[in-house]
């Protein structure tokens, strides 16, 4: 159907039923906002380490990006994995286990920007040039992400994408721990699409 | 019309005896009624504003539809901004010979889908498997029930009747190795399976669980991945959008996917939520190069213009199925529809017309227990019964029903009459009462009993009771 037809039906629909007419002008959305947790970098961080833990996800926070390469480092030597992650990563002590090939990597390394503490996602966007697939098809993924990116809830997101940016970009993924379905008998399953396996490095100084 | 509901009611309770008279399926309802209830509460119990959320959904929504053709409207301009492309489907017709038309221009014979309700509705795999491509479900429910040639039992869990025996059965059909029943290894083998079709397809069908207008932008929210799948791997993205998923900006997507996720799934938040706007851009390496959206009406819009407009609020998190002990006894098959349970009961006679589901609005006990659990404070009872006045209205309930009816009304206007009635009753029906009860009555008795048991008049009546006992003291 033609753009106009169509958009005419909903609005000759709405003028029977409608008693304000198409008059009244956009507002925004007042959700409710009760405190659940104090909002000081520290609490954000406890309460995002908390919910990894309920999720199955291995969190840990370090101090430096450094510390970080290591810890990386030694998951991929323990566990012979290789590795997927953008091109724009230079980190020395991966190097001989990078791989270009997605589908068949063993691990995703993942740099996130945000993440929101009380659901404990993770958020990662194209904008910063980092492939969809490096979260979604490896067996296991990891993330590192600076503190400083931590925010409370997800309307603290919201706001700061609507404050930051101009139009978004392609994709933002919000991530809450690994893969899961219930659909098998209503047992919970993991790893049914997307990664099964998911760490997450907290930095403390960035 | 009156010759159409009477063969669907028939279909309808040939459908519930099925469901009634088999112990395990009764047995699984009630388990996963039971295990998704206690998740939902104990999500929303951590949010002491909870009822402040559910009103800032219900608000939203009603802002919305009101102002549908304004936010319809923003909504294409930015989508064709961000290099999207949009089609404006009437009706199920209209929208399945878009994606068949697509898919021959891009000459594509594998589809990988992630779960619609708005596909199902619009029946779009038949249509596509008429045209020669395969659709290929890829979220897990979806993928047993299209193994098991059935409808979705239910919005979210479409296999949630399925037991791990009846699921294993089904996918040893398609492999020679070994499956043992066992989730874990089945859901590996599943993804081992249609991880091959995710890399070949050319292109991938999701649905929308929201559309932000402001940003042309479609919001899907997922917990296994194949919707990210669906929507990253395949050259060319589709998805099916029912008109009303839209919000005014990101700021609405706050109390959306804080309710949501809670109500359906009792988590903080789903796997997965993505927020898609546009294909890939230029200068990125993965995601798909073309995105369309279908945006479909289907009766909607003829929903808007009416008393029944609240029914168009609704985010499908399913709360209302899992809360009903209708459908804790009948499951979803016996609706008889794409939407079961409550929703479904509302939603189905207006979308497909109320000759063809005159039985829907009354397969509910009108309890309310829906009503309370509505992410979107829907009125369900309100509808259901206002649906049982357009049923009557439309005398849609057949003869024999409609003078049964009248004649009890005059009965319980006339205290003499109703007196000689029981008397006669009580004689009357004696040979047909069995253990209590009168489960096949005759003459217009029968279609009260089809769907119910009739109990047995009692040796005395409560009047005459009252009347023993008034005297007495």
């Amino acid at each position: 159907m033609e753009r106009g037809a169509f958009v005419k039906r909903i609005r000759d629909e709405l003028v029977g039923g409608d008693p304000d007419g198409s008059t009244c002008e956009a507002r925004p959305c007042v959700a409710p906002a009760a405190p659940l947790f104090g909002r000081s970098v520290e609490e954000l961080q406890t309460v995002f380490l908390a919910r990894q833990e309920e999720l199955g996800v291995k969190a840990t926070a370090v101090a430096t990006r450094r510390q970080a390469q290591t810890a990386v480092g030694q998951l991929l030597d323990e566990r012979h994995w290789s590795v997927v992650c953008s091109p724009d990563l230079s980190w020395p002590n991966i190097e001989e286990r990078r791989t270009e090939h997605t589908a068949a990597a063993d691990f995703g390394l993942v740099q996130a920007r945000w993440a929101i503490a009380e659901s404990g996602t993770i958020v990662v966007d194209t904008a910063d040039g980092e492939r969809r697939a490096t979260s979604l098809l490896p067996p296991a993924v990891g993330f590192t992400l600076p503190r400083s990116g931590l925010v409370a809830r997800l309307g603290d997101l919201l706001r700061q994408l609507v404050q930051n940016r101009g139009p978004l970009p392609a994709c933002i993924t919000m991530i809450t721990g690994p893969s899961a379905s219930a659909d098998i008998a209503g047992v919970r399953t993991l790893g049914v699409h997307g990664p099964g396996e998911v760490h997450v490095w907290i930095i403390e100084n960035e | 019309m009156a010759a159409l509901a009477e063969r669907q009611r028939a279909a309808h309770l040939a459908e519930i005896e099925q469901a009634l008279g088999d112990p395990v399926l009764q047995q699984t309802i009630r388990t996963r009624q039971d295990n998704r209830c206690a998740l939902q509460q104990q999500a929303i119990a951590e949010l002491p504003d909870w009822p402040d959320w559910k009103e800032a959904v219900a608000d939203l929504r009603g802002h919305t539809l009101a102002h549908l053709d304004r936010y319809m409207e923003q909504f294409a301009d930015n989508l064709e901004r961000r290099g999207g492309r949009i089609f404006f489907a009437a009706d199920a017709a209209e929208a399945c010979d878009y994606v068949v038309r697509l898919a021959h221009a891009k000459e594509a014979s594998l589809i990988v889908k992630a779960k619609s309700m708005l596909s199902e509705e619009i029946c779009l795999n038949p249509a596509l498997a008429a045209a020669g491509v395969q659709a290929i479900e890829t979220d897990l429910g979806e993928f047993i029930i299209q193994l098991a040639h059935e409808r979705p039992f239910h919005i979210l869990g479409p296999a949630s009747h399925k037991t791990l025996e009846q699921i294993c059965e089904l996918f040893r059909g398609l492999t020679p190795e070994y499956l043992p029943p066992e989730p874990q290894a089945l859901a590996a083998f599943a993804r081992r399976y249609l991880r091959e079709k995710f890399l070949s397809a050319e292109i991938g069908i999701t649905g929308c669980n929201f559309a932000v207008a402001s940003e042309g932008a479609i919001v899907l929210v997922t917990n296994e991945g194949n919707g990210r799948l669906c929507s990253t791997l395949p050259p060319t993205h589709v998805v099916l959008m029912g008109i009303e998923r839209l919000v005014p900006d990101l700021s609405g997507l706050e109390p959306l996917l804080t309710v949501l996720p809670r109500s359906a799934n009792g988590l903080r938040a789903t796997t997965y939520t993505q927020i898609i706007s546009g294909p890939r851009r230029s200068n990125r390496e993965d995601g798909p190069r073309e995105l369309h959206v279908v945006v479909v009406d289907n009766g909607r819009s003829r929903i808007l213009g009416t008393t029944y407009r609240p029914i168009l609020h609704c985010i499908r998190c399913g709360a209302c199925l899992d809360n009903c002990p209708v459908y804790r006894n009948i499951g979803g098959h016996a609706y008889g529809a794409v939407y079961s349970g409550p929703i479904g009961a509302v939603l189905t006679p207006l979308l497909e017309g109320i000759d063809s589901s005159a039985h829907l609005p009354f397969a509910s006990s009108l309890c309310g227990a829906c009503n309370d659990v509505c992410s979107a404070r829907i009125p369900l009872t309100d509808l259901l019964l206002d649906l049982r006045r357009d049923v009557v209205a439309q005398r849609l309930s057949g003869r024999g029903w409609e003078l049964g009816m009248r004649s009890f009304a005059e009965i319980t206007r006339h205290p003499d009459l109703w007196r000689a009635a029981v008397r006669l009753a009580r004689l009357a029906l004696k040979p047909w009462v069995r253990e209590g009860f009168i489960r096949r009555g005759l003459g217009p008795l029968r279609r009260w009993t089809a769907g119910r048991d009739f109990p047995a008049v009692p040796p005395r009546s409560f009047r005459t009771l009252w009347r023993r006992d008034t005297d007495a003291t």
